[in-house]
């Protein structure tokens, strides 16, 4: 059919080269993913959104704007329904039906690849202001950014001195069960630019960890998301868990509790994370 | 013709036949009756082919292994001592069942003449489910008859073939019961019956089978078989018959019995 | 007095049989009428309308005009019809076959089988080999959900079969035994699993029909259609087994070929309709009890009714689940079970009344 053709074409170009779609004055930008909607507002962009995703919770104004739904399951009439004229997106926007049909509509879309540190934070930034067309203020809040990171990078660094503490990330403890981070993770990456260590090694990825392992991980601090619901088990219950109530962070009653896009989005806001992590880590 | 030639038939270890012959003749009720556990049901399902048997059987001169299992439903109907119902189905609908293979004319009116037949004119549209036990055993019955409703077809007779058709009926709807299957003998068809009460046998049966501890002990006409030695042998207990000078239809009363043991 | 003498009394009574056969009629333009809403309803609000008019003046629809009909509401209208049709009528035929009015298209297997080949496929779907997965591309989960269903179906099968002869009793309890192990492998799948598949998991587990494109339509109705067709010819068979096996089969039904075909029906709709649309839940229950209660458990017109009913409550279903929360859109297993369970609340309560089968 030659509406196949044309996609396939149009996807071939998306993919060799995304700086080609990119428009002036670009009406109508939908955002998926809570750091590329967060970059987007950063660069004075914000009031071009017509719409986002449901990880897209920062600044406020974010929230007042109809919500397409989570982005692994974006339905295709759904986001055509707010009339966009480009759709910013993070990688992972799915499922494959939904991306082909809104490429057969002609609808401009940019895929933005995530990478958890430094220099993944600044080409993003870069990136998104390509597609928006706001080259020149991307480059200037890249610049900010890079530094605003180096530096909070060192100072956190610095502030663990010789002995960087040993950070456990829980993503939840419903049922009992505890999920923490492993390596290659937003959660991982944050925790050593704070200047820690992740407490776990062995694994990639968030996993189901057994009660003995976390006793051997032995952390001195738990890191959270405070999102309540069944992610907050509070303080005294996380802490009375038997897994966890021989741990240094036990017995110091060592919680941190953070925003999750502000803690884990890898956005503008994440030299700030790096500093309120390291300073609740190890003082100011 | 049914003949059914050495049937054995064993379940597990026991063995239940031990190499019977029967035979049934078309335009003839043929009782089957012995005591409990003597195996008669085992033969009249051998006969239906529900359970694994040795031997051979025939209906009108063919082997039954040799029928489709079409054909086979076009010559025989067969009424079981108890069936499940597992939707809720109404009576009309449940008839209707039978008018498989092999039936000619309105099939509605069939089903509704079967129905009266057997004594529940004006069932038609009632659940089956909530029928009591002796209607629903009817009901099957019109639905068997609907089945096999010609006596004769193509020159061959067809059969009804019942275990224990009037077990749980009362009194009047088991003569009126019997006196169907009579007609339908009558006219050409072939009736075999298990049955567990020898009067309504004595007055409606043209020929008896006794069965017995896995063997038949008697066969031929109700005069010849239904006599005190045989059914004091077969059923193990002192039987006196009688016959009324009158109707000439012998009779058998449990009042008149003694329950001894002769072996 | 022979028996042709009362062969000419006419039937003055009507029974449920006519109303049933009305239904098929009611039932279709109720589908029409459901079908037409489909493509005319949709968050974009594109006319159907005012498409229909520029086609026959010759004018030129716009893009956004041929995308949403032709691209989303139209092949999502066939695959919503043919997939609720597959649901109903299978739900149908597995209650005709184990005799009992509960009983889900899933107790052959299929649904045990299709979660796993689908669980497979998100969690493994790397580790093939990229020209195995450049050909078959976007369809990975669906082929293997498909697969899985089928391969559970068919060992199901063979263990419940012994001398030719299909135990349904058997299939039961061995469908027990394959739900536990699929579920127990599913598990430690899912234990491998990261975040994103963990929750692509979740919502194919939740079904959907929003990833309805032309090539699913073209492999699943005529898959769908040649099972749903087929199990109209069942119909007979399916009422005659209600009175039990050994009844059946003397009424001349061939019973053992009449629980294979129900059971390769089966398999293959809702293989097919798991496959294109992940698990979607309580059609295959309501929609049969539902005409059952209105027309009578007659598979003869049970069957068709319920393919059109079927067709008819899920494009509804999809309709809200288009709509509600737009422009999001809720996974149509959550509008199936939110409307399907108080109906189904509702059949089992009413049942206490009713005799026990």
């Amino acid at each position: 059919m030659r509406m196949q053709i044309k996609a396939a074409a149009f996807a071939a170009l998306t993919a060799v080269a995304p700086s080609f779609v990119h428009a002036e004055e670009t009406q109508g930008i939908v955002s998926i993913g809570g750091s590329i909607t967060e970059i987007i507002y950063a660069l004075g962009k914000g009031d071009q959104l017509i719409a986002r995703d449901t990880t897209s919770s920062f600044p406020a104004e974010a929230n007042d704007l109809p919500d397409v739904g989570y982005m692994r399951a974006l339905s295709p009439e759904g986001v055509l329904s707010v009339s966009p004229g480009l759709i910013v997106s993070e990688d992972g926007a799915g499922p494959p039906e939904t991306i082909d049909v809104l490429k057969a509509a002609d609808i401009p879309l940019v895929m933005i690849t995530d990478e958890f540190s430094r220099a993944g934070v600044v080409a993003k930034i870069r990136a998104v202001g390509e597609a928006v067309g706001a080259t020149e203020e991307a480059e200037a809040l890249a610049i900010e950014i890079d530094t605003k990171l180096q530096s909070a990078e060192e100072t956190a660094t610095a502030r663990a001195g010789e002995t960087p503490k040993r950070v456990l990330f829980i993503l939840s403890t419903q049922g009992g069960r505890i999920m923490a981070s492993g390596r290659n993770t937003a959660a991982d990456s944050i925790i050593s630019m704070a200047g820690a260590v992740n407490a776990i090694a062995e694994f990639e990825g968030y996993k189901q960890l057994s009660d003995e392992a976390i006793s051997v991980a032995a952390p001195d601090v738990i890191l959270m998301m405070d999102r309540g619901g069944d992610h907050g088990a509070d303080n005294s219950e996380l802490l009375s868990m038997p897994a966890i109530v021989t741990t240094p962070a036990a017995e110091t009653e060592s919680v941190v509790r953070m925003n999750g896009l502000y803690l884990l989005g890898f956005g503008p806001r994440t030299a700030d994370a790096v500093l309120e992590l390291s300073a609740a880590l190890y003082g100011e | 013709m049914i003949e059914a030639k050495n049937i054995k038939v064993k379940i597990g270890k026991a063995a239940i036949l031990h190499g019977v012959n029967f035979t049934a003749e078309p335009g003839k009720v043929t009782a089957i009756v012995g005591p409990n556990g003597s195996g008669k049901t085992t033969l009249l399902r051998a006969i239906t082919d529900e359970i694994p048997w040795t031997g051979q059987i025939e209906i009108n001169g063919k082997s039954i292994g040799d029928y489709k299992s079409w054909e086979l439903a076009a010559v025989r109907g067969v009424l079981p001592q108890a069936a499940t119902m597992a939707f809720p189905f109404t009576v009309i609908e449940v008839v209707r069942m039978g008018l498989t293979s092999g039936v000619h004319g309105n099939k509605d009116a069939l089903a509704s003449q079967a129905l009266a037949r057997v004594g529940l004119s004006g069932y038609e549209d009632r659940f089956f489910q909530e029928l009591s036990g002796g209607e629903q055993q009817r009901a099957h019955l019109a639905r068997v008859l609907c089945q096999v409703w010609e006596p004769v077809l193509d020159g061959q007779p067809r059969w009804l073939l019942l275990d224990e058709p009037v077990a749980s009926l009362d009194i009047g709807h088991q003569l009126l019961i019997m006196r169907c299957l009579q007609e339908y003998a009558k006219q050409g068809g072939g009736v075999i019956a298990v049955m567990h009460d020898l009067n309504l046998t004595a007055m409606v049966a043209d020929a008896v089978t006794i069965v017995a501890l896995g063997q038949v002990v008697a066969q031929g006409g109700v005069q010849d078989v239904l006599n005190d030695q045989a059914l004091s042998a077969a059923y193990d207990c002192r039987l006196k018959t009688n016959t009324p000078p009158l109707s000439g239809m012998r009779y058998v009363l449990p009042q008149a019995a003694e329950a001894v043991n002769l072996r | 007095m022979t028996v042709a003498d009362n062969l000419t009394v006419p039937i003055q009574r009507e029974d449920r049989r006519a109303k049933a056969r009305r239904a098929h009629i009611w039932l279709a333009a109720l589908l029409a009428v459901t079908a037409i809403l489909s493509l005319a309803t949709g968050p974009t609000g594109t006319s159907l309308w005012g498409a229909l008019g520029k086609l026959i003046t010759g004018d030129e629809l716009t893009t956004m005009e041929r995308v949403v009909l032709w691209d989303i509401r139209l092949p999502r209208l066939i695959l919503g019809m043919v997939v609720g049709a597959s649901l109903a009528v299978s739900g149908a035929v597995m209650q005709g076959l184990f005799r009992n009015p509960l009983a889900d298209p899933g107790l052959v297997g299929v649904g045990a089988g299709a979660g796993l080949g689908a669980i497979v496929a998100i969690v493994l779907g790397a580790l093939l080999p990229i020209w195995l997965r450049d050909v078959v591309g976007n369809y990975l989960v669906s082929f293997s959900a498909f697969f899985g269903g089928w391969l559970s179906t068919i060992i199901l099968y063979r263990v419940s079969t012994r001398r030719g002869q299909t135990s349904v009793a058997t299939m039961l309890l061995a469908g027990i035994a394959l739900g536990a192990l699929a579920g127990a492998v599913s598990g430690i799948l899912v234990y491998m699993a990261d975040d994103q598949q963990l929750r692509d998991l979740t919502f194919w587990g939740m079904g959907s029909l929003a990833g309805a494109t032309w090539a699913k339509v073209v492999v699943a109705v005529p898959l769908i259609g040649i099972a749903v067709v087929a199990s109209f010819f069942l119909g007979q068979g399916l009422n005659g087994l209600a009175l039990g096996e050994a009844t059946a089969a003397h009424l001349g039904i061939p019973v053992q070929r009449l629980k294979s075909a129900a059971i390769m029906i089966v398999a293959g709709a809702t293989g097919a309709a798991v496959a294109v649309s992940g698990g979607i839940g309580f059609i295959g229950i309501v929609v049969p009890h539902l005409l059952r209660l209105a027309t009578g458990p007659d598979h003869d017109t049970l069957l068709p009714n319920a393919a059109l009913l079927g067709a008819t409550l899920l494009l509804g279903a999809d309709i809200i689940s288009r709509l509600i929360i737009a422009p999001a859109e809720l996974p149509i297993g959550i509008v199936t079970a939110v409307l399907g369970s108080p109906v189904f609340l509702w059949i089992l309560l009413r049942r206490r009344g009713l005799v026990e089968f």
